[in-house]
């Protein structure tokens, strides 16, 4: 029995979500890896599911051509259960004022700089799960 | 209120306190209509010379707009063109890691797995970088003679550049150029656009032998257009019109269609740059037309 239910990582690049899948699994922390590549599937995805059905942690990625992560935060902020959600935001730039936006949402803890790494990721489970 | 008419006001003034009542002598007279006359002129003067102030601040605020777009789109180029390549430079390096792991445990179906995702990402590095050369050989271009062009046969041209795709799905193409056949415009700028307008006619159309695609060209006695239209995959125009012709932006998420994403970015502006308009109309489904509309009255050689 791994010690998390279930991750959902959000990117609309196949290949990122290739190796952050190989990344999380071969840590063997999470039961469930869910994969989403836009961000209306990820707004679906917590729209139409139960909480009980939610995941532990989320990885998000920031520029996305439909919804960008920002916006998915925005359109998921009066869905119940949802402000329980762990999440960590991916970008491939430390741009200043995406900084400062996710201070804004609360349940976002991190912000990772792509390519994601096994240390990265097991840093950001030790600190905020 | 015009100097003359100010003038005479207080002249007349003047007259009636150093005369009185009395007939202005006849020096006296010729010297009032000279100065009126020479206060008329000085207004319609003044008058031209604020109407071509008025063009030239007209003129002026509409480079600094050109100006502010041309920079704007260079900042979006840069932006788009950035994220892209760092995106793919960030794969090459999480592939390679992961490479290096699956290599070290002998595990060949992985290892072939990374191998193909790493030709991928190359391909689509090279495919933005020749987009980006693309873009800016178009800037650099200073030559852009006009020439009197039969464009059914560049159309047939261009049609048998892309018949290994066109013959692959089967798709029909018809052409219909009785209305104008003969464009004066730059031979490589109007091949760039038809070539892309109609390959992503060809790409984005239906590849399962009902696909149908028609051009044509028409006039309404002002202006002249070619109209490219496909029975395709069709554009969300309400949610993604302000996007179709920015650089890099992919309409679609089919990657296995290739495309740089530059391609109606330079549609766009080689036709602006023609003094034209684009025009388009699309259906989820239905298929898409894109019309190009000069402000010019080209012939038909057939008439």
């Amino acid at each position: 029995m791994a010690k998390y239910k279930k991750i959902i990582l959000i990117d609309d690049n196949d290949t990122i979500n290739f190796y952050n899948e190989d990344i999380v699994s071969e840590t063997n922390l999470f039961e469930d890896i869910v994969i989403l590549d836009s961000g209306k599937a990820a707004i679906d995805y917590f729209e139409n599911n139960n909480p009980n059905e939610f995941p532990d942690l989320v990885l998000l990625d920031i520029k996305m051509p439909d919804y960008d992560g920002f916006e998915v935060l925005d359109e998921l902020e009066d869905v119940q259960g949802f402000e329980n959600v762990t999440i960590s935001m991916l970008t491939t730039s430390q741009h200043k004022r995406d900084t400062e936006k996710y201070k804004r949402y609360e349940n976002v803890v991190d912000f990772i700089e792509k390519p994601l790494t096994e240390e990265k990721f097991l840093n950001l489970i030790n600190s905020h799960l | 209120m015009s100097a003359a008419s100010e003038y005479n006001r207080l002249l007349k003034r003047q007259i009636k306190q150093s005369f009185g009542s009395e007939e202005l002598p006849e020096n006296v007279k010729k010297f009032v209509d000279m100065v009126h006359n020479a206060y008329s002129h000085y207004d319609v003067y003044n008058a031209q010379l604020e109407r071509s102030m008025d063009i030239s601040v007209k003129e002026l605020n509409e480079k600094y707009k050109q100006l502010q777009d041309v920079n704007d789109s260079l900042d979006d180029f840069n932006h788009g063109m950035s994220h892209d390549l760092k995106t793919h430079a960030v794969n090459v390096a999480g592939l390679t890691t992961m490479l290096r792991k699956y290599y070290q445990k002998k595990n060949d179906k992985k290892v072939n797995q990374i191998f193909d995702r790493l030709e991928k990402t190359g391909e689509q590095l090279t495919s933005i970088i020749k987009g980006f050369l693309e873009v800016s050989k178009l800037e650099n271009q200073l030559n852009s003679d006009k020439e009197h062009i039969n464009v059914e046969e560049m159309v047939q041209d261009i049609i048998e550049t892309l018949s290994t795709k066109i013959e692959e799905f089967n798709t029909k193409v018809h052409t219909d150029f009785s209305s104008i056949d003969n464009f004066y415009f730059s031979k490589p700028q109007l091949y760039s656009i038809l070539y892309n307008l109609i390959s992503n006619a060809v790409k984005y159309g239906k590849t399962d032998g009902t696909g149908k695609i028609f051009i044509y060209t028409s006039t309404d006695g002002r202006s002249s257009s070619i109209h490219i239209q496909d029975n395709g995959i069709g554009i969300d125009l309400e949610s993604q019109k302000h996007k179709l012709f920015k650089m890099f932006s992919r309409m679609t998420k089919h990657e296995d269609i290739e495309g740089s994403g530059v391609g109606l970015f330079l549609v766009k502006k080689l036709v602006e740059k023609n003094n034209g308009s684009i025009h388009v109309e699309s259906q989820l489904g239905k298929g898409t037309t894109f019309e190009l509309r000069f402000k010019e009255l080209w012939q038909s050689t057939r008439k």
